[in-house]
């Protein structure tokens, strides 16, 4: 049934009802649930509830909690009598002289070596939490496990690894955000990685019989055509920790920096969709590994469309709250549906555009109003440039600042941030009252195509394009580009795959400043629709000056022309003496005597 | 028992003599039926795995043993039956419900919508890819007729079912299996 959360009294109720035990109750009725609320909700706050209420309740031995970035989780609140393992990056300035070589060895994936090599020469091995952070007496007996998506990326399988090392038998996985599932999940084995590795195990010393069956997997995955590769009869034995360092260790010595190990890739390849594997024609290994979601789940996301989270991870997420809407009846959502925003565009049209987003926060400034800007990365340093000089122009004390901002930044009125689309996870910015982006943020079809096909090897992808109407306001869609094509399911979800890249994103960015349950004005530069919808839409930026009554920049250009004129006119002096005191030539003293300045208004 | 060798075609099938109808699959030569689409059914199975034994069972719904097991997926399957005329009998297909490129349903679908009587042509072009052609029948082609009548009439009276194709085994009916049918294993 369909709700509107649109009051302050309704938003407190809805916060009220859904506290942990009434969320865990509606879990039991589905395995794998999507919350979809909007941002500012208090999807933070519940997660903090829930996984209370999943300790304290007993249904649950352990509960996983991933999230986007350390700095989220530093705002989630965990029970004090929890027993509470967090999973953190390893600590890199106290590594000091070794870090580097350290790092040399992640990217290779050969952490196992510098925790056994580089870390027993550190000085601070033994305060150190990072060489036994995943080791099983670390995490045995576990509450609650808390880490970043980052944990899921690596190693698809986390929540089996961690849930055999706490030894849980009843396991709640929560997490934050859907970016963990539209991150890639292909894998890439090359054919050299498959030698080398073949190379040091055959010539390990060690009495193992893991040898033996491990040389042999390796001849079968090098021979194997793609056809071969999709048999589901594959087994690749797992390797335990004392031979899999000695293979690091082994290699190292025989191929030094080239050595990289495929390891834990090979011993998953198994669990990879049949349709993901691939042998190319340089003999490289292409396959997928897509997270597994086996346990009772919770993705909190206000961004997210059920049914492509189930496109990405094979798995059933019912939608509880999919028809429930929140907005606050004060917020105006604006869309200039012009392709001048796009990437392509945006350099050529950034004057007019700069000029109005210009007069527009001078209006702002002036009314006391905060503002949040938003710009394709690529474009911030270009607009910030631009802005500065303009409100400057306009004799305004603001500064337009980027980069890293801490609160004392943001919390100075005089300083209007500027940044990303990429940003997530940030509360700075809450007290805003408005966002304008600066230009809209567009994928291209490889990334849709990408997103889509991720999990299907290249002889069983179809091509995808993105299409635009020719009707306004201007809708981007995506799709399968033969019409034979078009009875698949990458068809069906094409555009659910663009709107997660594109609108999802600005979704998010906009959200830092909670729209949906505190008033703002927002302005957004996008082709797309808006789920809540817009107050209102433009299909020209001419369209959005006159409404917002903002002089364009030619205009504001005359009227500093119109005012130094009418200054000099207004201490007495002739057209001709004017003419002279300005250095403005006689011609546009005269054009400029008898006229009132341009409001841009109608 | 026979004691001379008729040569000639063999005489057409009545509806007496139609054999059981059982699984079919389809493989890399291509496989020519006659779909029976009215008596396509959607339903649940299980891959179970046993010492000695491994192979799709039915999934009953409420009560299914196998479903509250862990790691123990249901697979929902279209079962479509048809008359296999290189074979002169019914058979039933198991299509997965797979919407990705080059999968079976989809292009069944695509062929199936019209009422037209057709002759479908599949094979398999790869483990997960299909390539689905059809064919109108003539005048005189073995269509199956009588024994897609046949069939029909008997599943009208509840005699058989498309679903029953894939046994409904217990754990402890499989414990007594020892050979893995070949066509019910993957």
């Amino acid at each position: 049934m369909r709700q509107i959360i649109n009051s302050v009294a309704g938003l407190a109720d809805f916060r009220q009802r859904w506290n942990g035990p009434a969320v865990l109750a509606l879990l039991s009725q589905f395995g794998r649930m999507v919350i979809t609320w909007a941002i500012g909700v208090g999807k933070s706050f519940n997660v903090s509830v829930v996984i209370a209420a999943a300790l304290k309740g007993g249904d649950y031995d352990l509960v996983v909690a991933l999230f986007p970035t350390k700095n989220v989780i530093a705002e989630i609140t965990l029970p004090d009598d929890a027993c509470v393992v967090k999973l953190k990056g390893r600590p890199r300035n106290k590594c000091g002289a070794l870090d580097s070589r350290w790092s040399k060895l992640e990217v290779k994936n050969l952490g196992l070596l510098g925790r056994s090599e580089l870390c027993q020469l550190c000085s601070h091995f033994h305060e150190c939490f990072w060489p036994e952070q995943f080791d099983k007496k670390n995490l045995f007996g576990a509450q609650i496990v808390v880490g970043t998506h980052a944990q899921l990326s690596v190693n698809p399988y986390f929540i089996d690894t961690i849930t055999k090392k706490v030894g849980a038998q009843k396991v709640l996985v929560i997490v934050d955000e859907d970016g963990f599932a539209m991150g890639s999940f292909r894998r890439r084995v090359s054919s050299q990685e498959l030698e080398m590795l073949t190379t040091v195990i055959e010539s390990l010393d060690l009495n193992d019989g893991l040898i033996g069956a491990w040389v042999h997997c390796l001849s079968l995955l090098t021979g194997a055509d793609t056809e071969f590769l999709r048999c589901y009869d594959w087994s690749i034995p797992a390797m335990s920790g004392k031979l899999l360092l000695s293979v690091q260790r082994q290699g190292v010595e025989q191929f030094g920096d080239d050595f990289c190990t495929p390891i834990y890739s090979l011993m998953a390849f198994t669990r990879s969709p049949l349709e993901s594997r691939e042998k190319t024609e340089n003999g490289d290994l292409v396959f997928s590994l897509v997270p597994e979601v086996d346990t009772d789940f919770i993705v909190y996301s206000g961004t997210t469309n059920p049914e492509f989270l189930d496109y990405r991870l094979g798995n059933c997420f019912k939608a509880p709250f999919k028809d429930t809407r929140f907005e606050h009846p004060e917020t105006r959502w604006y869309n200039i549906a012009s392709k001048t925003g796009m990437k392509k565009y945006f350099p050529n049209n950034s004057k007019q555009i700069l000029d109005f987003y210009a007069g527009l926060i001078a209006k702002r400034v002036s009314e006391g109003k905060r503002i949040l800007l938003l710009s394709k990365k690529v474009f911030i340093p270009f607009c910030v440039e631009e802005l500065q000089a303009r409100l400057a122009m306009q004799g305004l004390p603001v500064k337009i600042v980027t980069g890293t901002l801490d609160e004392g930044v943001v919390s100075d009125p005089k300083n209007i941030p500027l940044v990303n689309f990429g940003i997530i996870g940030v509360n700075l910015f809450q007290e805003f009252d408005c966002v304008f982006c600066l230009n809209g943020y567009f994928v291209n079809e490889k990334l849709v195509s990408g997103l889509l096909q991720d999990t299907l090897a290249s002889d069983i992808e179809i091509p995808v394009e993105i299409t635009c109407t020719n009707t306004r306001p201007y809708r981007r869609s995506a799709r399968a580009v033969n019409t034979n094509d078009r009875i698949y399911d990458v068809n069906t979800l094409a555009p659910q795959a663009l709107f997660q890249l594109e609108m999802s994103v600005v979704l998010q960015a906009v959200g830092r400043v909670r729209p949906y349950t505190s008033p703002a004005e927002i302005i957004t530069f996008q082709l797309s629709e808006n789920p809540t919808g817009y107050t209102q839409e433009f299909n020209t930026l001419e369209e959005a000056r006159q409404f917002f009554g903002v002089a364009s920049g030619r205009e504001v250009r005359m009227n500093s022309v119109i005012e130094v004129v009418q200054a000099a006119k207004s201490k007495g002096l002739k057209q001709r003496q004017a003419a002279e005191e300005t250095g403005y030539s006689l011609s546009t003293i005269q054009r400029h005597w008898h006229r009132g300045l341009n409001t841009g208004e109608e | 028992m026979k004691d001379s060798y008729e040569w000639g075609p063999p005489p057409p099938q009545k509806p007496d003599n139609i054999p059981e109808f059982g699984f079919a699959k389809f493989t890399e030569t291509d496989q020519s039926f006659v779909p029976i689409k009215e008596q396509s059914r959607v339903g649940y199975i299980h891959y179970v795995k046993r010492p000695g034994w491994e192979g799709y069972v039915r999934c009953i719904g409420e009560g299914c043993e196998f479903c509250n097991q862990p790691g123990q997926k249901r697979e929902e399957r279209v079962f479509l039956p048809g008359y296999l005329l290189e074979e002169a009998r019914i058979g039933i297909f198991s299509v997965t419900d797979l919407r990705r490129p080059g999968s079976l349903l989809p292009q069944l679908e695509r062929v199936l919508c019209s009422d037209e009587k057709v002759m479908i042509t599949v094979r398999r072009t790869s483990m997960t890819t299909f390539k689905v052609r059809t064919q109108s029948l003539n005048p005189g082609d073995d269509d199956g007729e009588a024994a897609i009548e046949q069939f029909r009439k008997k599943c009208d009276a509840g005699e058989i079912n498309t679903l029953t194709v894939t046994p409904a085994y217990t754990e402890a009916e499989i414990a007594g299996l020892s050979v893995t049918p070949a066509l019910c294993a993957r």
